[in-house]
């Protein structure tokens, strides 16, 4: 009886979610209620994560809780600390939440909100989620070994040295369009600019609090640092409407591109205690008090979605960043629906405090699925606002014309109408000098979220408010990930420059530290700076290419997984990584071949540099503009060579994979797996399944 | 006014407990005790950290690897 009650309960969600992903994948009126959205979404999840984890866990892991793991045989209250699956589900969820399922959904919504929404869905159950749980299954099984680990273990040495180097490619691009996303917030915006800037006191004040007055305190420190910064957001208003410290605070993209890159070397070059620590505390009680907000706050006002199912730019030509939905939708979406980033927390900090491993299903499995909500909800913010007026902030003025009229004139002849009295109003309710040319989805991002809080507290009059709370909340999470990115890099550079000059790999000596976070400083700084000076506005060039070595990696972590998959013996259900690493793969091979080849200067790095190096022989360029444009050419055929770098290091792993699989399958080499022994978990007694 | 069951109280109390228990394991507030523990069941209490020199050992550790998203 009690089993034919769960059986009807999973079939009304089933049916509950096809009829929502029905509803907003048939609709083509005029608005659609975001609650829509919110029923596909959990009704689709929940059936994942009941059904198709539960046949990866039990089919293809055979996860056995009478298997001691890493953290109860090596507990050492430090590294390994079996951790109550709630708490390090909380713990793994903060680690891979990050702005990108933010942005991306933003951005992908140029496409319109089904193709985004059913690949967050769609991606996250059949790959995101996939890989985060079986890399931590790995990893479990091998004491936490990294992903560079396995690959050189399990693939080859080879493919382990291009996994290090892959990942070290990926974060220097990362950090760069990151940056890139906040300086695109905070340009021309002293409110925003200050309360961003005052968060580097605070950190400091609750470094110090943390260090000497009461060591270790992190709840207490963290909740005022929380009142703190909700002050400084406050008090960004004042600082605005202040002409004197408005100026102060009023700074072009390129300063702004140099104090960001300041702090990040400031941060890796600091003791870690001083500003890193603490303020990846903050950011991590406003992301969870943020994210918890966002989620309330569209079910309290279930907000219609003014964005057409499909735009008219899904044949490429859209001015948000160029490129056809396939693949461009699925590597704007990214860490959304997969992300190649995660499997490094999955084979990080995380199985290192896994109590059981039958609670790696909900904590791999189930935090992507989480993260993947956040998409969506992105997606809802960002396709809430009329279609216009998302153009009008996220289209560079090389694409719709000079902000004004000229802007909304294009926008409007698109089907899209917007007018300048309109966006006039809007930037001023938000307390922004303008909104026209704020291009890489923050901005746009943060107008959606604020009138869904200000339609659930406070109204018109605290829409300015709120939306710097969202400018303060995307910026703090996305500085926190510049500063613990760029000190993780310093430590990649020191251990490959160790082995050239050994001093250089000595983690505690100044000289090599100082150097080493200045080299890595320089190679996101240079990426963000050519962000900065692009007519474009960056993104449409940078993100896709953050977007391409994202999947790219997730690509390696798959191909690890599928070979210790065929290594376990689990040919019959390898379909389960190998279609996710097939359409990775596709999808990241096609986007770099259209990136460097393709002859539009808007979408193909060297026709881009082609077309401008054609101008300048023609002297159609004005002496003024000489030098800018030769960087400007240098720096799209440099954009290609890295493209063809990251494309050809994921062939290069694929090649080596499929050499080891081929010598499994014909059995001319034994397939050694390389886990740690079973030993026997004195807590099996009294496992729990999940 | 009718006074809440004892029983119910009690339970309330456990899952808040519980609740609190965990956001400060979440956050790191617990971090410490649950070590200074670990090393007495080993009993290894000798080599024990203080607090300041723990904070900063974890903190060293845990920002020297990955440990953020994008």
């Amino acid at each position: 009886m009690k089993r034919l009650g769960a059986i009807g309960i999973w079939a009304v969600i089933a049916i509950g979610g096809a009829l929502a992903l029905g509803k907003i994948a048939l609709y083509r009126g005029e608005a659609i209620n975001a609650t829509w959205f919110v029923v596909a979404a959990v009704c689709c999840f929940l059936v994942a994560y009941r059904l198709y984890s539960a046949f990866i866990s039990a089919k293809l892991l055979a996860l056995d809780d009478t298997r001691a793991t890493p953290a109860e045989r090596l507990d050492d209250g430090r590294d390994f600390v079996p951790t109550n699956k709630w708490v390090l589900f909380g713990h793994h969820f903060a680690a891979i939440a990050g702005p990108g399922p933010l942005v991306g959904p933003t951005l992908a919504a140029q496409f319109g909100y089904l193709p985004g929404t059913l690949w967050l869905i769609a991606g996250s159950a059949f790959a995101g989620c996939v890989q985060d749980f079986i890399i931590l299954f790995c990893s479990i099984r091998r004491d936490g070994k990294t992903l560079g680990e396995m690959a050189r273990d399990e693939v080859s040495k080879r493919g382990g040295f291009i996994a290090q180097i892959a990942v070290l490619a990926i974060m220097i691009i990362l950090l760069g369009v990151v940056a890139l996303v906040i300086v695109n917030a905070l340009k021309s915006s002293p409110w925003a600019t200050f309360t961003l800037a005052m968060t580097i006191p605070i950190a400091l004040l609750l470094g110090v609090y943390l260090r000497y007055l009461r060591p270790g305190r992190v709840l207490e420190a963290s909740l005022i640092g929380v009142a703190l910064v909700l002050f400084v957001v406050v008090a960004g208003q004042w600082v605005a409407d202040s002409p004197a410290w408005a100026h102060v605070f009023t700074l072009s993209g390129v300063a702004l591109a140099l104090a960001i890159m300041a702090y990040g070397f400031a941060a890796s070059a600091l003791p870690v205690w001083l500003l890193l620590a603490p303020r990846d505390y903050l950011s991590a009680f406003i992301k969870a008090g943020a994210i918890f907000s966002l989620a309330a706050g569209i079910l309290i006002v279930r907000p219609d979605v003014h964005m057409p199912a499909l735009t008219k730019f899904v044949d490429g030509t859209g001015p948000v960043f160029a490129g056809k939905i396939f693949p461009f939708c699925f590597i704007t979406i990214a860490c959304g629906a997969i992300s190649g980033f995660h499997s490094l927390i999955s084979s990080g900090t995380t199985p290192k405090m896994i109590e059981r491993e039958g609670h790696a299903r909900f904590i791999g499995y189930g935090a992507m699925l989480l993260e993947s909500f956040v998409g969506v909800m992105a997606m809802v913010a960002a396709c809430a606002m009329q279609p216009g007026v998302y153009f009008a902030i996220n289209s560079p003025p090389a694409i719709v014309g000079a902000p004004g009229d000229a802007a909304t004139a294009t926008i409007s002849s698109w089907g899209y109408p917007v007018d300048t009295a309109t966006m006039a109003n809007l930037a001023h309710a938000v307390g922004e000098q303008t909104l026209f040319n704020r291009t890489g989805g923050a901005p746009s991002l943060a107008v959606g979220m604020a009138q869904i809080f200000s339609h659930t507290i406070g109204g018109e009059r605290l829409l300015s408010i709120w939306y710097h709370f969202a400018i303060m909340f995307e910026a703090l999470f996305i500085l926190t990930v510049l500063d613990a990115g760029t000190r993780v890099g310093r430590f990649m550079v020191q251990e490959l420059a160790g082995r050239v000059w050994k001093p250089l790999g000595r983690t505690g000596w100044m000289p090599g530290i100082l150097f080493s976070s200045a080299l890595i400083v320089g190679a996101w700084g240079y990426f963000l700076y050519q962000g900065v000076i692009d007519p474009l506005g960056g993104i449409n060039s940078l993100w896709p290419l953050f977007g391409i070595a994202n999947q790219l990696l997730a690509a390696v972590a798959l191909v690890v997984a599928t070979t210790i998959l065929m290594k376990m013996g689990k040919l019959r259900w390898i379909w389960v990584t190998l279609i996710p690493t097939a359409w990775l793969v596709t999808i990241t091979m096609t986007a770099s071949w259209q990136k460097i080849f393709d002859p539009s200067p808007r979408m193909g790095f060297l026709a881009a540099a082609n077309a401008m190096a054609a101008q300048l022989a023609a002297g159609k360029i004005p002496a003024a503009k000489i030098v800018e444009t030769q960087r400007l050419i240098f720096n799209q055929r440099l954009d290609a060579v890295v493209t063809v770098v990251l494309a050809g290091m994921i062939l290069v792993l694929l090649v080596e994979a499929l050499i080891q699989w081929s010598a499994i399958l014909s059995k001319r080499k034994a397939a050694v797996l390389h886990e740690s022994p079973y030993v026997a978990s004195r807590w099996a007694a009294g496992a729990e399944g999940d | 006014m009718k006074q809440p069951e004892p029983r119910l109280l009690a339970r309330f109390c456990r899952v808040a407990a519980r609740v609190w228990l965990g956001i400060r394991e979440w956050c790191g507030d617990a971090a410490y005790e649950r070590y200074v523990k670990s090393r007495r069941r080993r009993a290894c209490a000798a080599t024990v950290l203080t607090p300041e020199e723990f904070y900063v050992e974890q903190l060293e550790k845990r920002y020297s690897r990955v440990n953020r998203c994008c």
